[in-house]
């Protein structure tokens, strides 16, 4: 039996766990999909089953580790599929080996690691921590069998509070995104005048929103948000697997001083080179 | 008290050579997010007083390069470091020899993820060995009484509070504020002065049956020219992408 962890936020099951349910269904097995703490049950129709693990308590993401657990002594699945998300990450355990980073998994795992500059294959069963994108969504509707299943946690990890983003532009709508990284920091200013000439708006990787350069709202990956544009230019990003995660952009143009950056793997074109260099130069041509 | 665990990881900046049993860095340094967790647990100490230690792991070939991030730890105001020698192995088994020693700190520190860490979570494996409550994903940490406050990010700006029961494991992802600045006279003063104390416990190896592999070449098409011709043919090629 295959074991899919639905992500869920404030009652609602996240888009990750469509992408894991089409894996699921092509390596054949029975499906059993949990669903932890209050959330409405939709889409789960590839699944075989739903265990629903309710209770208000388990509105709190970072029990779930704990309830998956004592899941995992009960019914003693063979595969788990998780999404690698800021919330999936968390469900990494002890007690059973896990895989992080995966984007496919058939008789051997695949791995991205070493920031996107390795790819590993592994013999491996476990709990499996999915890039998101990797598989296509598939989302059923229609009857499936629940069964409540009541579980005990004793770890005090309690919720006080949930803070939302602030958002100043909404970058997951935008026909174009000019990103800036690590080796664009000095030349934000011309990236925004650039994302304007363009009739789009910038976006960043992490380092950027770290150093405050950026307010979050504006971070693609992992742990910021996906965009889907006509067009990418990415300036300065290296490309680790974080930050392209959440690149589903038609096009995607990158400048970069290494011509081994992993961003130049998503892109159409690419330019080596300096781009505190390049970018006053193409603002010149496109204003 | 406090624990933090620093790993030595390759440098990615510097490249690797990829073989397919085996992964050859250039070079090592500290895991970017366990030097995070070092200014966490700096902050904590210069906020409640609390003793800081240190603890890195390294394989052979990068034994003598944690030197200069336990140093720099030292040198940040962490009160003692130790260092331990780790065979080719995996985070079960670093979590199985460390955690008799790390059961004495109530608060325990590191990065959420190393970047050559695929198998197994460090942080979450040995908080699960010591039956502790474990968040990672954690970019501030405050102690109140017997809990600590952790904001865990979710991504995009939104964030998770949480209090959770001392003892306890946390990943740290962020830093609020950037690192703190150590001048070089002072990295140097700490390198002639502290001593880093060798651990001796036996890190079982564990060999996985991996096969590196190179990524995929890329399709990209690259522009190449002048910057000049540059500027020019991609202002096009946009034009051309955006109409």
């Amino acid at each position: 039996m295959i074991l899919v962890y639905a992500e869920t936020f404030e009652g609602k099951i996240s888009d990750v766990t469509f992408e894991l349910l089409r894996k699921a269904r092509e390596l054949g097995d029975e499906i059993w999909t949990v669903v932890i703490g209050n959330a409405e049950i939709e889409g789960l129709g590839a699944s075989d089953k739903v265990i629903h693990v309710e209770g208000e308590r388990f509105n709190n993401p970072a029990l779930h580790r704990y309830v998956l657990r004592k899941l995992i002594e009960k019914y003693k699945p063979k595969k788990i599929l998780i999404g690698n998300t800021p919330i999936g990450i968390d469900l990494a355990l002890g007690i059973m080996p896990t895989l992080v980073s995966c984007v496919d998994l058939d008789s051997k795992a695949k791995v991205v690691s070493y920031g996107g500059k390795v790819f590993v294959e592994v013999e491996f069963e476990g709990i499996y921590l999915i890039n998101r994108g990797s598989f296509e969504p598939l989302k059923v509707d229609g009857e499936v069998e629940v069964e409540k299943v009541s579980i005990d946690v004793d770890k005090e990890i309690e919720l006080l509070d949930v803070i939302k983003p602030e958002v100043d532009v909404d970058i997951t709508k935008a026909d174009v995104v000019v990103g800036v990284g690590r080796g664009a920091q000095n030349i934000v200013d011309l990236a925004e005048d650039l994302a304007e000439s363009l009739g789009g708006v910038v976006g960043a990787s992490r380092p950027l929103v770290d150093q405050g350069i950026l307010p979050p709202s504006r971070q693609v990956g992992r742990s910021g948000r996906t965009i889907s544009p006509k067009l990418y230019l990415a300036l300065g990003i290296s490309g680790a697997m974080e930050h392209v995660e959440g690149v589903k952009a038609k096009n995607v143009i990158a400048i970069n001083k290494d011509r081994k950056a992993p961003i130049f793997r998503i892109s159409r074109y690419g330019v080596v080179g300096d781009v505190e260099e390049i970018v006053p130069l193409l603002l010149e041509r496109l204003r | 008290m406090i624990c933090v665990i620093v790993r030595a990881v390759p440098d990615l900046v510097e490249g690797l050579e990829i073989e397919e049993r085996d992964v050859r860095p250039y070079r090592y340094i500290a895991n970017e997010l366990d030097e995070y967790a070092v200014e966490h647990a700096v902050s904590l100490k210069e906020k409640y007083n609390e003793r800081v230690e240190v603890i890195g792991i390294a394989s052979e070939d990068a034994y003598d390069e944690i030197d200069e991030s336990l140093y720099m730890a030292i040198a940040k105001g962490v009160d003692k470091a130790y260092k331990v020698k780790i065979p080719k192995t995996t985070s079960y088994k670093i979590a199985d020899a460390l955690s008799d020693f790390l059961k004495k700190f109530d608060i325990i520190l590191t990065g959420t993820l190393a970047v050559d860490e695929f198998y197994g979570v460090l942080g979450a494996t040995i908080a699960d060995k010591l039956d502790i409550p474990y968040v990672g994903g954690v970019r501030s940490i405050e102690i109140e009484g017997d809990s600590v406050i952790v904001k865990k990010e979710l991504g995009g700006g939104a964030y998770l509070v949480l209090k959770v029961k001392k003892p306890a494991l946390f990943g740290i992802l962020s830093l609020e504020k950037p690192p703190r600045y150590v001048p070089i006279s002072k990295l140097r003063s700490v390198m002639r002065s502290a001593e880093i104390e060798e651990l001796k416990v036996k890190v079982e190896e564990d060999v996985l049956d991996v096969r590196f592999l190179e990524p995929p070449k890329p399709e990209v098409e690259f522009i190449d020219g002048d910057p000049e011709e540059v500027a020019e043919k991609l202002a096009e090629i946009i034009r051309g992408l955006i109409s």
